[in-house]
């Protein structure tokens, strides 16, 4: 699902993550203003957001094309999905944003239908409907959270980890994990989308603008995002991303594993997602399939070894075949699904000029 | 990697058991198949990949050292495909016999990939 959340005022510039929010960046020959607009993927495609600029006299479809385009969707599944914006008001593909008037504050959502048929609708998030720009909620949420990245847990927080290598090493007192939130808290910064989180492993002697670029090209930010960003520790020491101090220049002077808060301009965060596991996973089973590999273990296709169990069986006896016993289906099994597999195999390798009589 | 020596070797130690007229009785045992395919991973080498029991019976045979030592390094993956009947008739085929790649990974607290990827090649019957 891909909400669309639509303001030209830049004080209420907010939008969740999963959303395309679009921010009023001026005037254009008087009657049609300049929007920036933020396209989020939904959550489960490996994709990343992209900012496009479009004007309020943009169309739905004009919208829907650029989405379809930036998410990779085709033209087909994007006709399958639908605008809704926050006003209510009655939109065909050919309307434009002004017409339907998303001129201030507005949402718009494009609901698209799941691989298995559920349809999952993102609610809009009243914490950020607020008024409050960007730092000031993050200032809010900071003083409310209780989480050790919240401004009254700061103190004292330095602690001793082992295990690392052999080596003990101090953990400073700036070592935010967002992790040790209680759940409910937890779930308030992952619900709110308004806290992007990165870990990184520096020294003492970095200079912030080496972090900021490392950090961009995670985030996969532009020199204009990067400009606005700032690093935030803990909400009492602050320095901007293009600053050439080093670390210990701005306090922090041992070799510590540093959980940085973004502020993005927009508001616009998540938490961190995972580390992308071997590439092998993450691929379709379909593609695998075509690539002659099996799926993981932990995958529950028919394209996996766990998933054969049960489908067949091995009957003796009955004078079948000259061996006495035969493989045997025991249910229904899906074409291409992995019936059975050799078992204990050896596996002689040679090189194709060599020209033998197969045997089979 | 076999060399050629050792594929006519193998070739020979099929032909002369099966067409042997006392193959099949209770004192000999018949060479069931062998599956020959290209490795999935790369086109340019050719893969034979032996059932345990054909396995079992060129080993008792005696075969050469170096061909003795690849019959020896079977696959731990357990099955029972080999007792899939064969059949030349399209209509009543079901299944096809492929040569896949198994990978294994195993990941650290962090779903992070900490072990070296370690391809296996194994042959499976796909529904068809």
């Amino acid at each position: 699902m891909i909400e669309v959340l639509a303001g030209t005022n830049p004080e209420s510039d907010v939008a969740d993550a999963g959303t395309v929010k679009v921010s009023s960046v001026g005037d254009v020959a008087g009657t049609s203003k300049l929007l920036k607009v933020s396209i989020y993927p939904p959550p489960h495609p490996r994709q990343h957001s992209a900012l496009i600029t479009v004007h309020t006299n943009a169309t739905v479809m004009d919208i829907l094309n650029k989405a379809a385009t930036l998410l990779r969707m085709s033209p087909k599944s994007v006709g399958a999905h639908y605008l809704s914006f926050g006003t209510r008001n009655s939109h065909d593909p050919a309307s434009t944003l002004e017409e339907i008037r998303v001129q201030a504050y507005g949402l718009i959502q494009l609901l698209a239908q799941a691989s298995g048929g559920e349809c999952i609708i993102y609610e809009r998030i009243d914490i950020l409907a607020t008024s409050l720009d960007c730092e000031d909620r993050q200032t809010l949420f900071l003083a409310t959270c209780g989480s050790r990245i919240s401004s009254p847990n700061l103190a004292d927080k330095s602690r001793v980890i082992g295990e690392y290598g052999g080596n003990v090493e101090p953990i400073s007192s700036r070592h935010f994990d967002i992790t040790e939130c209680s759940p409910d808290q937890v779930d308030v910064n992952s619900h709110a989308k308004k806290s992007r989180l990165m870990c990184i492993q520096v020294r003492p002697d970095t200079v912030i603008r080496d972090i900021a670029r490392q950090a961009a090209l995670e985030f996969q930010l532009s020199q204009d995002h990067l400009e606005a960003c700032r690093f935030c520790w803990g909400c009492d020491r602050e320095e901007a991303l293009t600053s050439t101090k080093k670390l210990h220049e701005v306090g922090v002077h041992s070799h510590c594993e540093i959980h940085m808060l973004m502020r993005l301009q927009g508001g616009v965060a998540s938490r961190r997602q995972p580390r992308e596991q071997v590439a092998f996973n993450r691929e379709p089973c379909h593609l695998r399939r075509v690539l002659h590999l099996l799926c993981p273990q932990t995958c529950e296709c028919g394209n996996s070894l766990q998933c054969m169990e049960g489908k067949t069986e091995v009957i003796r006896g009955y004078r079948l075949n000259a061996s006495g016993a035969k493989l045997i289906a025991t249910r229904d099994i899906a074409k291409g699904d992995v019936v059975a597999v050799f078992g204990k195999t050896a596996t002689l390798w040679t090189s194709k000029h060599v020209d033998v009589k197969g045997c089979a | 990697m076999w060399t050629s020596k050792d594929v006519h070797e193998f070739q020979a130690l099929i032909d002369a058991t099966n067409n042997d007229p006392c193959a099949g009785t209770i004192s000999r045992d018949k060479f069931q198949y062998n599956v020959r395919g290209d490795n999935p991973e790369n086109r340019s080498l050719t893969l034979y990949i032996v059932p345990e029991k054909d396995a079992e019976l060129a080993l008792s045979i005696k075969p050469s050292k170096s061909m003795a030592k690849a019959l020896r390094d079977h696959s731990m993956q357990s099955g029972n495909g080999r007792f899939a009947k064969h059949t030349c008739c399209t209509l009543h085929r079901n299944v096809n016999i492929e040569i896949v790649t198994v990978q294994a990974a195993a990941d650290d607290e962090h779903s992070n990939p900490i072990t070296t990827v370690k391809p296996n090649v194994i042959v499976i019957l796909h529904a068809d």
